[in-house]
């Protein structure tokens, strides 16, 4: 079979990985098709497409003939104790194949428990039982796909007396374990640091640089007491500063913006993802003192209720 | 090797001596979230004593408080979040009759479905699979529930009756859009034209078969609900101006990726679920033509005219002779 002729053979934006890109939603879809912008890549989210017949899954392919495209799960559900869905493994593998996805990524989460699905990223305790449970199931998942898993750090909300090491540990120990490699969401770890009061550089700095492939960039609503990974606006300056830092950490990867609630028009969101270039230029003079500010706590939520990622649905166009 | 802390181990670690293994931790997460009362009523309830095997386990022995919220509230923000993003889901898949019942309502029903039709997917697309079967079972409730009357006419009870056959109608037609939009089509796929059956030979025409598309549906309604499901869609709906109240046969299927509703009279639409059940096409005219008040020179051209308007819907795929 013939390679797909990328759409832009000039260089990526950005000389780390494919580039800058986008996260691919249904709202962008007429616009794309129509102006073929010149971004980078597209990640998906790999369950919509999954049993899609229909116009989501006709866009894709056009998309994919055009574009790189990396898949990004939210149903995977590596750390659940129930047993890893072979059907849906599967099915990524089958739409990994379709689309030459570059990579497959899912979050260090699990999802539900007894059949159910909550469709949350659901933390897990981080011990020596969890690591061991995740070690195994990787290892399963990395077989069938036949490629690394990527996984991400998600936001959370909570913690468990039962951990035992850090999350930043756990994950270093996830991939010298099983050789999976990492999507570091920058946002995710500032929610994160917010909502458990811990250093977001301390994070970084334990993550293994070699493994990280992706980056992700969103917006948050801060609560006042804790934020809330919302995806529902532009990145805040202190998740751009960590970003900064995680690169002067020697981390090079392929950088995503997700936007998935309020979304704007494709150039504001693809700008916002540009922006990336600007914050990497004005390096950081190493002998300066490192700071990252803190949440304002007098911010506004911009949504009361925000509901925290993934919430994802596509509406059935009727005539 | 060890991977454990030994400070944040110790700092983290229980006095009291319960077992709890990454499962049962699991089991009695998912039971504070999707309780339908709450996080409190969470711990207290069997499913989270079973899943730690112990009589009485607190939040506060399972979460940790940040400097700025209690385990409580930490634990609220993903039972929050649960219910909201699933209500959230299923208004995007009802929208009509989100709108006929007002978001209160609808969510009111929403989480009452959420109680015994938790979703076991991976798909969210499954999620509301059930809503229109959920909603015929509690369909003595709905017409007890003056919530879901605005008309409020309540000795009435064929207004009451119609109202919940509107919005049972309409959950069904949004279903079916939802599940025609997304699943397979024929936009890649040679249909049926109407010379492909004037091919067959003369003697052979009554033992064929027809291959329907898959992605048509065929909806036996009780009102002209699509025609507000279909409105909201567009922003001309108004609840001041609600479908009537009539047997309505619906053909819905997928052109172009778009789907598309065709209104069929009440013998059309006979003949077509004999023929989608893989009836002959003989037997099925046939039993139609019996039932027929009409003359037959009279009832064959009305069927001629179907099968041209069938051709044009691209509803059937090919014709197999066995
Ligand atoms: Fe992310």
């Amino acid at each position: 079979m013939q390679e797909p002729v990328p759409f832009s053979t000039s260089a990526p934006s950005s000389p780390d990985g494919i580039g800058l890109g986008v996260g691919l939603r249904t709202v962008h879809f007429a616009h794309i098709l129509k102006n073929w912008p010149a971004v980078d890549w597209f990640e998906i989210i790999s369950e919509n497409f999954m049993n899609c017949g229909g116009r989501p899954r006709n866009v894709l392919d056009q998309i994919a003939e055009r574009y790189p495209i990396v898949m990004h799960g939210v149903s995977m559900s590596i750390g659940s104790t129930d047993p890893l869905n072979l059907d849906y493994l599967q099915k990524l593998k089958q739409l990994a194949t379709e689309t030459k996805a570059r990579w497959v990524s899912d979050h260090v989460c699990w999802t539900g428990v007894a059949s159910k699905n909550t469709h949350d990223l659901l933390p897990v305790p981080y011990n020596e039982e969890t690591l061991r449970h995740l070690v195994d199931r990787i290892g399963i998942v990395q077989d069938i796909l036949e490629r690394p898993l990527v996984l991400e750090n998600p936001s959370t909300y909570v913690t468990f007396r039962d951990s035992t090491m850090t999350e930043w540990d756990f994950i270093r120990y996830l991939t010298m374990e099983t050789g999976c490699q990492l999507l570091l969401d920058v946002n995710n770890v500032y929610v994160s640091s917010v909502n458990h009061d811990f250093d977001a550089r301390r994070y970084l700095d334990s993550i293994p640089v070699d493994r990280v492939v992706q980056f992700h960039l969103a917006g948050h609503t801060n609560m006042g007491t804790h934020c809330i990974d919302t995806h529902d606006g532009h990145v805040v300056d202190p998740v751009w500063e960590l970003f900064r830092y995680a690169h002067e950490r020697g981390i090079r990867a392929s950088t995503l913006l997700e936007w998935d609630a309020s979304i704007p028009e494709f150039d504001v969101v693809h700008a916002e993802v540009l922006k990336a270039k600007s914050w990497l230029q004005t390096a950081h003079a190493l002998d300066e003192p490192y700071v990252i500010n803190p949440p304002s706590m007098e911010t506004a939520p911009s949504r009361l209720a925000g509901i925290p990622q993934p919430a994802l649905y596509a509406t059935a166009e009727v005539e | 090797m060890a991977f454990s802390d030994p400070s944040l181990a110790e700092e983290n670690a229980l006095t009291g001596n319960s077992h709890r293994n990454l499962h049962g931790i699991q089991r009695w997460m998912q039971a504070m979230i999707v309780n339908p009362d709450g996080v409190r009523s969470g711990a207290a309830s069997d499913e989270a004593r079973i899943a730690i095997q112990s009589k009485s386990v607190s939040i506060e022995d399972m979460i940790l408080p940040s400097r700025a919220l209690s385990s409580q509230r930490r634990l609220e923000v993903y039972a929050n979040a649960y219910y909201a993003r699933l209500l959230e889901c299923l208004r995007d898949e009802y929208p009509a009759l989100t709108s006929l019942l007002g978001e209160e309502t609808f969510n009111a029903f929403a989480f009452e479905y959420l109680q015994t039709h938790p979703s076991r997917s991976y798909t969210l697309a499954d999620l509301g699979q059930a809503f229109p079967a959920f909603l015929e079972s509690n369909r003595a409730v709905a017409c007890a529930d003056d919530n879901a009357n605005p008309i409020g006419v309540e000795e009435d009870t064929s207004t009451d009756q119609s109202w919940v056959d509107l919005m049972i109608d309409l959950a069904r037609v949004e279903r079916t859009y939802c599940e025609v939009f997304s699943g397979p089509g024929i936009e890649q796929t040679a249909t049926l034209q109407a010379d492909d059956i004037a091919a067959v030979p003369a003697e052979e025409v009554g033992d064929i078969r027809l291959q329907v598309a898959p992605c048509v549906r065929l909806l036996k309604l009780n009102s002209r609900a699509h025609e507000f499901a279909i409105a909201t869609r567009k922003g001309t709906a108004s609840t001041d101006q609600l479908p009537e109240s009539v047997p309505t046969y619906l053909v819905i299927t997928r052109l172009n990726y778009v789907v598309r509703t065709i209104v069929v009279e009440q013998e059309e639409f006979q003949l077509l679920q004999l023929l989608i059940n893989g009836d002959t096409l003989g037997d099925s005219i046939a039993q139609v033509a019996d039932e027929s008040p009409l003359e037959e020179p009279e009832w064959l051209a009305r069927m001629a005219g179907w099968f041209e308007k069938w051709a044009a819907g691209r509803l059937f795929v090919q014709c197999v002779s066995w």
